[in-house]
C-alpha cells in the first residue's frame, strides 16, 4: 500500500514525523506512538450560531455552529417525540490540496450522518418533541483526522449552545504505520499507512458511539487501537471543558430565561 | 456571588434519594447529573439540584414573558397569533412554533364591542404570557402592549399612528386599533418610558385627533 | 424569530434614523465596520485571507491547478470565483445547490477582479494552447451579518495579493508570487428612505431597497457594479454613490496594502 515516494513514517529513534516543510518536502520527527498532534478548542467564536466552536489540531482548521433547537423543516424530519440532531458536514473548496467542489460529497453525507448519530444519544432529546437541533461542520483546512476533530467541535459548540446533553462527546482515532499502532494519525501517516480506526465515546458514560475502520489490522492491533483511541478521548475531554472553562469562567450566570 | 465552580453535562450533582433534578439537571441510576456548563445549585429547602447556565440556552416561553407575534385568525370572542419569538432573546429561535390565545375580555382596558376594533389579521404585536400551561394564553391590556405594526388593510403601506389611531399614509384609510405605547418605534420589549409616550398620544389625539370610527369589517367573513 | 418579523418591525424605525443621518449602531451613513484581514491562514491554499468585517466573517482562498486552455483564448489562464453563503453563517441561509443570492455574490466578486484585470489571465499561461493555471477563487462566509460583496472581495484580492504560484509541485522550479496588475475594491450601499447608507449590516440590507456595489481600481475607475435587491435608485443617487464609493475605496484598499506588506 506505500507508495514509491512515501517518507520515512518512522525515523531511526521509533519517533514519528512532527512537521512538514511543504516546499522542501523535508520531515522533521519527534512525536511518539501515543502523541495526539497539538489540539486547541475555542468556544463561543462566531456572532450568530445559538453555539459555536473553533478548533486546531494539527493542521486542521475546523468551526462547529449549532442552531436550535428550533422548528423542524422539512416536516418528514420530524420526530413528534423528541428533537432530531441533524449534521451536515462540509468541506471548504480549499481545505485540500486538490480543490474540491463547492456542495456536500458522498463522503460529507456519511460523515454528516455517523457524527449525528454519534452526538444525538448524549443529548436529553426528549424535553424538545418535533424540534431540530441542527449542527453545522466547516471544515476549513483539512490535514487526516478531520471527522474527529469535526465532531469533538461540534460537541462543544452544543454545550455552548445550552443544548441539555448527558455529557459531552469527543472523538479520536488510532492507526497502523510500519506495522505499529500508533494514535491520531498525521496527513502522512494515513496516506502511507496501513489501517486507520475513528472513534467517538461520550466519556461520562463510556460508550462507543462512532467507529469507522478501513486498512487492514489483525484482531489483537484492533483490540490495541480501540483502546489507544478510547484513552485519548478522556484527554481530549479534558481541552473541550477547558475551552468552555475560558469562555465562561468569571463570566455571570445567565439566570436561565428569566 | 463568589465565582464557583463551573459543572459540565455528566458531572454529578447528588444522588436521587436526597435531590430532584430541576432545570438544567437530570436523573439516571440513582444520580442527579448535570445537563449544561454553568453553576451548580443544591436546594436543600425544594429538594431540587438545578445548574444555572452561564452559556446561553434554549428559548422558552413561561409566565410572564414578553412575545412578539402575528395575529393569524380572529373569532368572536378571541384571536389566534403566531408566536414569533420570545422578545428578550429574539436571535434564539422557539423550539416549537406554536400559538397563543388571546381572549377579547384580555386585550383592552377598555371595553371592546368587537376585536376588530383592535387588531387585524396579519398586524405584529406584543403581548404578555399570562398562562402557559396547558396552552398559551396572552394579554395585551397592558400600555406597552398591542400592536407595534399594521398594514393598510386596503394598499399594504405600514400605517402611521395619529393620536388614538392608525392613519394609512398612502390611501388616507384610518381605523382604531390597540397599538403599543411605543407602536412603530422598532422596539421589541417595552420601552421604559411608556408613561411618557401615552401622555404624547392624548396629547396628540387632543390636538389634532380625528374621531375613528369603528373599525370598518374589510373583508368579508371575519365573524364567527 | 423569523427575520421577516424583525424588519417588519425596525423598518420604519430605520428609516426615520436614516432621515436624521444615524444608523442604529450609531455608525456614521458611510462608515465602514471594523476590518480585520488576516493572510496565509491555509497552508493548503496558494494564497488564503480571513476578513472580519463587522459581524461578518469569511476565509477566502486561492487555489491553482493545472489545465487546458479555452480554445479561443490559447493564451490565457482561467479564473472562477464561487462564493458560498454557508448555513452555518445565519438562519436564513439555506441548503442544497446554489440559488440566485449565492450565484450573484459570486458573479460580482468575479467581475470586480477580472474586469480591473487584477489578475492578468496572461500571465497564467504555462505552454500557450497546451497549459496553463486554473485559479480557483473562493468566498467561504462562516458568519453573517451583511455585505458579503465587501468583505468577500477585500479577502480575495488580499489572498491574491500573497498567493504564490505552485511551480514546485508541477517541476516548474520555485514557487513564485502572482502578478497582480491592480487592487480593485468592491464598496456597497443600500438606500433607506431617502438615504444611502454604506456596508450595511443583514438588518440594514433586510429593510432596504435597493443596493448597489461598485468595484474601483487605484486609479479611481470604475471597473464593475452591479444594482440589486428590489426598488430602485434616481441617476443622481447613483453618480453620488459611486463619487463617495471611491473615497471609500481609498480607505479600504490602504487597509488591505498595509496587511499584505506584513
Amino acid at each position: 500500500m506505500a507508495k514509491a515516494d512515501a517518507p520515512d513514517l518512522l525515523n531511526h529513534e521509533g519517533l514519528r514525523i512532527a512537521e512538514r516543510d511543504p516546499v522542501n518536502d523535508e520531515y522533521t520527527y519527534g512525536r511518539g506512538k501515543d502523541e495526539l498532534r497539538p489540539i486547541e478548542i475555542e468556544a463561543g467564536v462566531l456572532n450568530r450560531a445559538d453555539g459555536s466552536a473553533y478548533l486546531e489540531w494539527g493542521e486542521n482548521k475546523v468551526l462547529a455552529a449549532t442552531y436550535g433547537p428550533r422548528e423542524c423543516h422539512p416536516r418528514r424530519d420530524q420526530d413528534p417525540a423528541e428533537a432530531v440532531v441533524r449534521v451536515t458536514y462540509n468541506m471548504a473548496p480549499f481545505s485540500v490540496s486538490d480543490r474540491t467542489r463547492p456542495g456536500p460529497s458522498r463522503r460529507d453525507r456519511e460523515i454528516g450522518k455517523v457524527t449525528s448519530e454519534a452526538l444525538e444519544p448524549a443529548v436529553l432529546t426528549q424535553l424538545y418533541p418535533g424540534a431540530a437541533i441542527d449542527v453545522f461542520i466547516e471544515i476549513i483546512e483539512a490535514e487526516a483526522g478531520t471527522r474527529c476533530a469535526g465532531l469533538t467541535a461540534a460537541s462543544v459548540s452544543m454545550a455552548d449552545a445550552g443544548i441539555p446533553m448527558k455529557g459531552l462527546v469527543t472523538s479520536c482515532a488510532a492507526g497502523k504505520i510500519e506495522d505499529d499502532v500508533v494514535l491520531d494519525l498525521s496527513r502522512e501517516e494515513d496516506f502511507h499507512g496501513e489501517a486507520d480506526l475513528p472513534i467517538a465515546v461520550v466519556p461520562k458514560t463510556g460508550d462507543v458511539v462512532l467507529l469507522q475502520m478501513d486498512g487492514d489490522l489483525s484482531a489483537d492491533e484492533f483490540d490495541e487501537a480501540i483502546d489507544k483511541a478510547y484513552e485519548a478521548c478522556y484527554d481530549i475531554h479534558d481541552l473541550q471543558k477547558q475551552a468552555l472553562v475560558d469562555r465562561y469562567q468569571g463570566s455571570a450566570t445567565n439566570g436561565g430565561n428569566r | 456571588m463568589a465565582d464557583s465552580e463551573i459543572v459540565f453535562p455528566g458531572d454529578e450533582l447528588g444522588v436521587a434519594e436526597q435531590f430532584m433534578p430541576g432545570d438544567g439537571a437530570y436523573e439516571e441510576d440513582g444520580m442527579v447529573y448535570a445537563a449544561r456548563v454553568g453553576e451548580a445549585e443544591l436546594d436543600p429547602g425544594s429538594f431540587e439540584a438545578r445548574v444555572r447556565p452561564r452559556t446561553q440556552t434554549p428559548a422558552t416561553l413561561d409566565d410572564g414573558d414578553i412575545v412578539i407575534g402575528r395575529v393569524t385568525s380572529i373569532r368572536k370572542s378571541f384571536v389566534s397569533v403566531d408566536l414569533e419569538a420570545n422578545a428578550a432573546e429574539p436571535g434564539r429561535e422557539l423550539p416549537e412554533v406554536g400559538s397563543g390565545t388571546l381572549h377579547i375580555s384580555k386585550i383592552s382596558p377598555d371595553y371592546l364591542d368587537q376585536i376588530e376594533d383592535a387588531f387585524r389579521i396579519g398586524d405584529l404585536i406584543r403581548a404578555r404570557v399570562i398562562d402557559d400551561d396547558p396552552s398559551i394564553q396572552l394579554l395585551t391590556k397592558d400600555d406597552g402592549l398591542g400592536v407595534l405594526v399594521a398594514r393598510c388593510p386596503k394598499c399594504r403601506t405600514v400605517m402611521e399612528t395619529k393620536g388614538d389611531g392608525l392613519v394609512c399614509p398612502a390611501c388616507e384609510w384610518k381605523e382604531r386599533a390597540k397599538m403599543a405605547a411605543d407602536y412603530g418605534l422598532g422596539n421589541l420589549l417595552p420601552p421604559d418610558n411608556v408613561d411618557e409616550l401615552m401622555e404624547q398620544r392624548e396629547q396628540a389625539q387632543r390636538d389634532h385627533g380625528i374621531d375613528f370610527p369603528p373599525r370598518p369589517q374589510y373583508s368579508p367573513g371575519n365573524g364567527d | 424569530m423569523s427575520d421577516d418579523v424583525v424588519s417588519d418591525i425596525q423598518r420604519q424605525y430605520l428609516v426615520d434614523l436614516a432621515d436624521k443621518g444615524r444608523r442604529f449602531d450609531d455608525r456614521g451613513l458611510d462608515e465602514y465596520r471594523d476590518v480585520s484581514i488576516e493572510t496565509d491562514v491555509i497552508n493548503q491554499a496558494e494564497g488564503s485571507a480571513h476578513v472580519r468585517l463587522g459581524g461578518t466573517e469569511v476565509y477566502c482562498g486561492v487555489k491553482m491547478e493545472m489545465g487546458d486552455p479555452y480554445s479561443d483564448s490559447p493564451n490565457q489562464g482561467v479564473i472562477t470565483t464561487t462564493a458560498e453563503r454557508n448555513q452555518m453563517a445565519s438562519p436564513d441561509f439555506e441548503g442544497g445547490p446554489p440559488r440566485g443570492p449565492s450565484v450573484e455574490v459570486s458573479r460580482v466578486i468575479d467581475r470586480g477582479i477580472r474586469e480591473s484585470d487584477a489578475v492578468p489571465l496572461e500571465s497564467l499561461c504555462i505552454e500557450p494552447g497546451e497549459k496553463c493555471w486554473v485559479v480557483y477563487l473562493d468566498v467561504h462566509c462562516v458568519d453573517f451579518d451583511g455585505n458579503l460583496f465587501d468583505a468577500g472581495s477585500l479577502g480575495l484580492l488580499a489572498a491574491l495579493m500573497t498567493a504564490q504560484i505552485p511551480n514546485h509541485r508541477h517541476d516548474l522550479g520555485e514557487p513564485e508570487p502572482l502578478e497582480i496588475r491592480s487592487q480593485p475594491i468592491m464598496t456597497t450601499a443600500v438606500k433607506i428612505g431617502d438615504e444611502i447608507l454604506f456596508d450595511p449590516t443583514d438588518l440594514e440590507e433586510k429593510v432596504s431597497s435597493p443596493r448597489i456595489s461598485v468595484s474601483t481600481d487605484e486609479h479611481g475607475r470604475i471597473r464593475a457594479a452591479q444594482k440589486s435587491l428590489a426598488g430602485g435608485f434616481q441617476p443622481e443617487e447613483i453618480q453620488e454613490t459611486i463619487r463617495r464609493s471611491r473615497r471609500k475605496a481609498e480607505e479600504l484598499r490602504s487597509n488591505v496594502l498595509e496587511t499584505v506588506k506584513k
